[in-house]
């Protein structure tokens, strides 16, 4: 069986696909506006020096989420 | 003349290439009853106006979640059948293509610019425009904004464009069709290593490094304050003393009322104003410099933890940090700030910050009042003046704390999130035409309110005027006296200050401070504090000075020592000591918290585009401040005495 993480514990640099977002649906639609939706490639780039937000390689461009989004996502490594 | 529309996602370089098509008729202004800005301009082409352009804000999507995106999306709609140039970073054209197939499904007139061109080449990657173009019947145009590449052809075909509106046809937009498309189109793009992003991963890993990241962070920030302050100061004295040559070359013209209107009164409000221009322009370069180069959004996400207990978000950290050396390029700074409560709510607590135009009354009273210790390099003077600092950035913070309990009429952020554009090299003419904007737009909007409030109060602490004959009779029995040439010099001296303290104890603005001083009695302040108070509405350094001619001391700066021994002396009407430690805690606490500066109510009211906001600032200033006031004063009494 394929392990899923939160997006949140995901390891820094590995190419990620979205398996799951639990959030509110216009929050679900403005991520995939920026390019994260689920089946989309994704991956960890950066975290930032206090530990908060994250560094997420989507869609083409580098956004920043705030943990408390990402915890409530699960990615596969691949 | 037709107006040609710019849309494009944030940082897709759609301003960049407004600036380059744009050089005659810019006109910034605000979209009705917002902050928003609006920026228009004619374009020429051989000479002859050629088309209207218009530079919206940025969208990541059709469904606006911001309200500039909000004012974006309702701007596309009502230009059906105008060309809409819609900017994209070429090297990230799967996103970016979504929006301009969805606004030709809408049936708008699309036009597609591939920007930062030369970026893609550089990045390994071919993009098959001709072929694209062809696929979804909408024109691709590979250029630069930044180098200028390609500009040319594409005004050409604007101006052809632009001679009449094309048919509006509406099809149903579907986005599952539209994101296939996308990928049919994206099949032209060939290169799939994305060297840029390569290239930021290896400037992230030291700049956003765990252990190093933040003090690279604090060694930047501190190099930046140094420099707006260091780099500006010859400029702002030069301003300063330029105008004071001025004055003073027309105050030997005579000493009527049109001489002291022109030096008090328009050289006075226009010292206001341009001795801001270095600090704005040195602040705007050097902010300007750190997000071209892809620094300054990476700085926000960093301090984004620390400000979110307060409902703010890492954005606010630098119009806070600005604020400490001025809250006027502070209040300005916050158009970084997309989301409109979170910008509304820097800019409502921006003030609180401890600015420069403090420390001379800081200053002046720690002198008088707080006993001097020193305990190698340590002293209660430091101690006091850095928890004069320390008091500003908690009463900022706990003001944000209990705004965000308030709904403020403007919604919360669903998703907080930073875009990290590439590290770029600056453009340096983009960046220079971007200092000059911010200059003219402080200049023609906040000049002309800040000079005008300096010269309504110049005309209540100027008239009523006093009758001068008694003056000149009581001169010229000095002049005719028998003592000798210096005594004679020392009594005019003495008596021309004791008549501009009467005048000022006598004009509207000192009958309004007399007015007044009951209501400022139980913070300990007496008349002449009071006349103090009204004149440093104009701005906080305005006090000092005021209480010198109050005190009939002549021209005084906060390290007169005539001053502090006149306040340590001054007596009571009962023969007590009128001051004491008491009022100096009073004091410093309503200049921590009050909004004694036109300048940050002309800027706040420009850049919120109604009086509404700079009215609300100064209430609730007020008021925190003579709360604090008050509580300072009466526990103090009652603790030291």
């Amino acid at each position: 069986m394929e392990t899923q993480i939160k997006l949140s514990l995901a390891p820094e640099g590995r190419r990620l696909e979205v398996i799951e977002i639990n959030l509110p649906e216009d929050v679900k639609t403005m991520l995939s506006h920026l390019g994260l939706e689920v089946g989309e490639v994704i991956e960890r780039t950066a975290t930032m020096p206090l530990g908060d937000p994250i560094a997420l390689h989507m869609g083409g461009q580098v956004f920043s989420l705030r943990k408390e989004v990402c915890e409530k996502m699960k990615v596969k490594v691949l | 003349m037709i107006e040609i529309v710019l849309s494009g996602r944030p940082n897709s370089g759609k301003s960049t290439l407004f600036n380059q098509l744009a050089t005659k008729n810019v006109k910034v202004g605000n979209y009705a009853g917002c902050t928003v800005e609006k920026v228009t301009a004619t374009v020429y082409e051989d000479g002859v106006p050629a088309f209207e352009i218009s530079d919206l804000p940025g969208i990541y999507s059709l469904e606006p979640n911001t309200l500039d995106e909000k004012l974006a999306i309702e701007h596309l709609g009502s230009v059906k059948g105008n060309p809409i140039v819609f900017v994209l970073d070429g090297n990230n054209l799967k996103q970016e293509l979504l929006i301009p197939l969805q606004l030709k499904k809408q049936g708008h007139q699309i036009i597609i610019a591939v920007n930062m061109i030369d970026e893609v080449r550089a990045n390994k990657k071919i993009l098959d425009l001709a072929s694209m173009t062809e696929l979804s019947g909408i024109p691709f145009f590979p250029i630069s904004a930044k180098t200028g590449e390609g500009l040319g052809s594409l005004k050409k075909f604007l101006a052809k464009t632009s001679v009449q509106k094309a048919p509006h046809k509406e099809d149903s937009v579907d986005l599952q069709t539209i994101k296939s498309e996308v990928k049919k189109l994206t099949k032209f793009v060939q290169g799939d290593e994305d060297r840029l992003l390569a290239r930021d991963r290896k400037i992230d890993s030291i700049l956003l490094h765990r252990f190093f990241g933040a003090p690279i962070f604090l060694l930047v920030i501190f190099a930046l304050f140094q420099s707006v302050f260091s780099w500006s100061a010859p400029f702002s004295d030069a301003i300063e003393s330029g105008l004071g040559l001025l004055g003073d070359w027309i105050s030997t013209m005579g000493d009527g009322l049109l001489i002291s209107f022109l030096v008090d009164g328009i050289i006075g409000g226009l010292g206001a104003v341009l001795v801001f221009v270095p600090q704005i322009a040195m602040l705007f370069f050097l902010l300007g410099l750190l997000e071209y180069s892809g620094y300054l959004p990476r700085v926000a996400a960093m301090v984004d933890r620390f400000f979110r207990p307060y409902g703010l978000n890492g954005k606010v950290f630098i119009p806070l940090l600005s604020s400490v050396a001025c809250a006027v390029p502070g209040i300005m700074s916050t158009r970084t700030i997309e989301n409109e409560r979170t910008r509304l709510i820097a800019i409502l607590i921006s003030p609180l910050m401890t600015c420069s135009a403090r420390l001379p009354v800081y200053t002046l009273l720690i002198a008088t009042f707080v006993p001097s210790k020193e305990g190698g390099w340590l002293s209660t003077a430091g101690f006091v003046m850095f928890g004069m600092y320390l008091v500003g950035i908690i009463a900022a913070l706990a003001v944000a704390l209990i705004l965000n309990f308030f709904d403020l009429g403007r919604p919360r952020a669903k998703l907080e999130f930073i875009h990290f554009p590439h590290y770029r090299s600056p453009n340096w003419k983009e960046l220079f035409r971007y200092v000059l904007s911010r200059v003219n737009l402080f200049l023609k909007k906040a000049g002309t309110i800040i000079a005008a409030m300096a010269i309504i109060l110049w005309a209540l602490l100027t008239f009523p005027k006093m009758d001068e004959t008694i003056l000149e009779s009581q001169k010229a029995a000095i002049e005719t006296s028998e003592s000798s040439q210096e005594e004679k010099e020392a009594k005019l001296e003495d008596l021309q200050m004791h008549w501009d303290g009467m005048q000022l104890e006598r004009s509207y603005g000192g009958r309004i401070g007399k007015f007044i001083a009951p209501v400022f009695a139980p913070i300990g302040y007496d008349w002449k504090l009071s006349i103090g108070i009204v004149a440093s509405l104009a701005a906080r350094e305005v006090f000092v000075s005021t209480i010198g001619t109050v005190f009939s001391l002549g021209e005084v700066d906060e390290s007169s020592g005539g001053l502090m021994k006149a306040l340590q002396e001054e007596k009571a009407p009962d023969g007590s000591l009128a001051y004491s430690i008491a009022t100096c805690v009073s004091l410093l606490l309503f200049f921590a918290f009050s909004l004694q500066c036109i300048s940050t109510i002309g800027i706040a009211k420009r850049e919120t585009n109604s009086w509404k906001i700079p009215g609300i600032m100064f209430i609730y200033m007020f008021a925190l401040a003579y709360g604090a006031a008050f509580i300072g004063y009466q526990l103090t009494r009652v603790l030291i005495g």
